[in-house]
């Protein structure tokens, strides 16, 4: 989804409303995010995780105490960031696949209440696993 | 048919051992012989064991050493708290009896390399309760060993438990954690990083068929007061880094009944050069929304109040949430465990989650509590 942002404002309308669904109180304390993304080839691992921190800057009221960095920078990168509160996050991009979609799956956990946005990817089949 | 094997259980009612007696009891491979503990228990414990033994109509046996030289004892099902594990686990190990064990292996690394090193000197057959022979996991590794996505990149897996009243948190800033915690087991909460986390890490080094070299991990008081309380974590996440340039991530806790249509995120996203697949415990589902009312959290239970029991559970009478309808649900994940333990046992087959598998995910909890104490990456 990330390698979209300059030519949408999908990602905008995503973050706002993450925040606005934070500001207006519906989870309570913001207290952890999960972002897994995937990116085209040629789009920055680092740029499209930075973009995210910015958004959980926004959702968590400052900037990261503590940053830690991971991956291969050039296909793929972790971030896992601690803000001054305590509050976490875990930032993941990978490859995009050729069929998929690009959207995002987001986990924000608050104190009360969580939020999910799941994109459009979906889960794999996995009946054929089930033995009985 | 091969004979019934006989059971011997440690740990009794509040504890996983509800949960390991009922699998061994249904399937006709095997029978519960004795509930047994240590003798120097407190009488809070000693009355939940005989509780169970009430159950399953058993003697209860005090002592480990006596119980072991019961000549029906081919199994023993391990679930003694786990500030003590280590030490039952090592007597059943030298005795020779085939292991069941409860999870975490021990309280830190250190006590659970003991553990293994007595395992894996008597030779026996020994598995720890996970979620690897859950139909979502095993679908994943089949994606893994199957190539299908390329080299692999990385792994993330969240197992979190929509369990317990949240939302009781105070809030009050950054949690300061202990690089080497020493107590675990409280009534009213317990420490859900090591206690759940160990299923996220657990899948993901089994998924990756290695131990990573770094780790740098962080644990919150996030959702409930009972846990700030007792300086017990209720949430913790952690990134890994594999010497081959695989990242793995995890987080494992417990969010709040009502933070989840289900019983919580459980999930594997795999990453390979090609492309990424997801694997959700909760899917494939329907989803149902109606006028209905819908199930509300009933008082807790005192001895009880994060829903951690299955006794408890019923007792207060803890509905089964609605809007989520699996077409496979969790029902089967302790019975399924112990059926592919039991066929490992007949085949003679190392289980795929041994202690000696299990050990890696001690040795990264360890190393995450002292990162997330000491706000810098740790070595494994």
């Amino acid at each position: 989804m990330l390698e979209n942002y300059e030519n949408t404002d999908y990602l905008q309308r995503l973050a706002d409303s993450l925040v606005s669904t934070v500001g207006n109180d519906r989870v309570g304390t913001p207290r952890f995010v999960r972002w897994l993304d995937r990116i085209d080839p040629g789009v920055s691992v680092d740029d499209s995780m930075s973009l995210i921190v910015e958004i959980c800057n926004r959702i968590f009221g400052g900037e990261p105490s503590r940053l830690k960095r991971s991956g291969n920078g050039e296909s793929h990168g972790t971030i896992h960031a601690v803000w001054a509160n305590g509050s976490s996050a875990l930032i993941s991009v990978g490859p995009s696949g050729s069929n998929e979609s690009s959207e995002p799956e987001i986990m924000l956990l608050g104190s009360s209440g969580a939020i999910y946005f799941d994109g459009t990817l979906g889960a794999q089949r996995t009946v054929e696993q089930v033995s009985r | 048919m091969t004979k019934s094997r006989g059971v011997l259980c440690i740990g009794g009612l509040q504890t996983h051992q509800e949960n390991h007696a009922a699998g061994f009891d249904s399937d006709p491979r095997s029978h519960i012989v004795a509930i047994a503990d240590e003798a120097d228990i407190d009488e809070r414990r000693r009355s939940l064991n005989q509780g169970l033994a009430v159950q399953y109509g058993v003697p209860y046996i005090e002592g480990i050493e006596t119980a072991l030289a019961l000549p029906e004892v081919d199994i023993v099902s391990i679930c003694a708290d786990v500030e003590r594990r280590h030490r039952v686990a090592i007597a059943c190990a030298k005795a020779g009896k085939i292991l069941y064990l409860d999870k975490p292996l021990a309280l830190s690394s250190d006590k659970a390399e003991l553990v293994v090193d007595a395992i894996t000197e008597s030779g026996s057959i020994s598995q720890m309760y996970s979620f690897v022979n859950t139909h979502w996991a095993k679908a994943a590794k089949e994606c893994v060993e199957s190539g299908r996505l390329g080299n692999l990149l990385a792994v993330h897996t969240d197992i979190l438990f929509a369990k317990g009243p949240g939302g009781t948190a105070s809030n009050s800033g950054a949690r300061v954690e202990t690089a080497e915690p020493t107590q675990f087991t409280f009534v009213e909460s317990k420490r859900e990083f090591f206690d759940l986390g160990v299923y996220p890490i657990g899948l993901c080094l089994w998924l990756i068929d290695d131990v990573p070299s770094e780790v740098s991990g962080v644990t919150g008081n996030y959702f409930f007061e009972q846990h700030e309380r007792n300086d017990t974590e209720d949430f913790g996440a952690v990134s890994m880094s594999f010497d081959g340039g695989i990242v793995a991530t995890a987080t494992g806790g417990r969010i709040g009944w009502n933070s989840h249509p289900a019983g919580g995120p459980h999930r594997i996203t795999i990453v390979g050069e090609l492309g990424t697949e997801r694997f959700d415990a909760w899917e494939p589902r329907i989803e149902v929304f109606s006028t209905a009312e819908p199930p509300k959290l009933p008082a807790p239970h005192p001895q009880d109040p994060m829903g951690m029991w299955r006794s408890t559970n019923q007792a207060v009478g803890i509905p089964k949430k609605t809007n989520y309808s699996p077409l496979f649900d969790e029902t089967r994940w302790y019975p399924d465990d112990i059926e592919a333990f039991l066929d490992c046992i007949e085949e003679g087959v190392a289980p795929e989650m041994s202690a000696q598998q299990a050990l890696g995910a001690s040795k990264v909890i360890s190393a995450a509590y002292r990162s997330a104490a000491n706000g810098r990456p740790e070595s494994v």
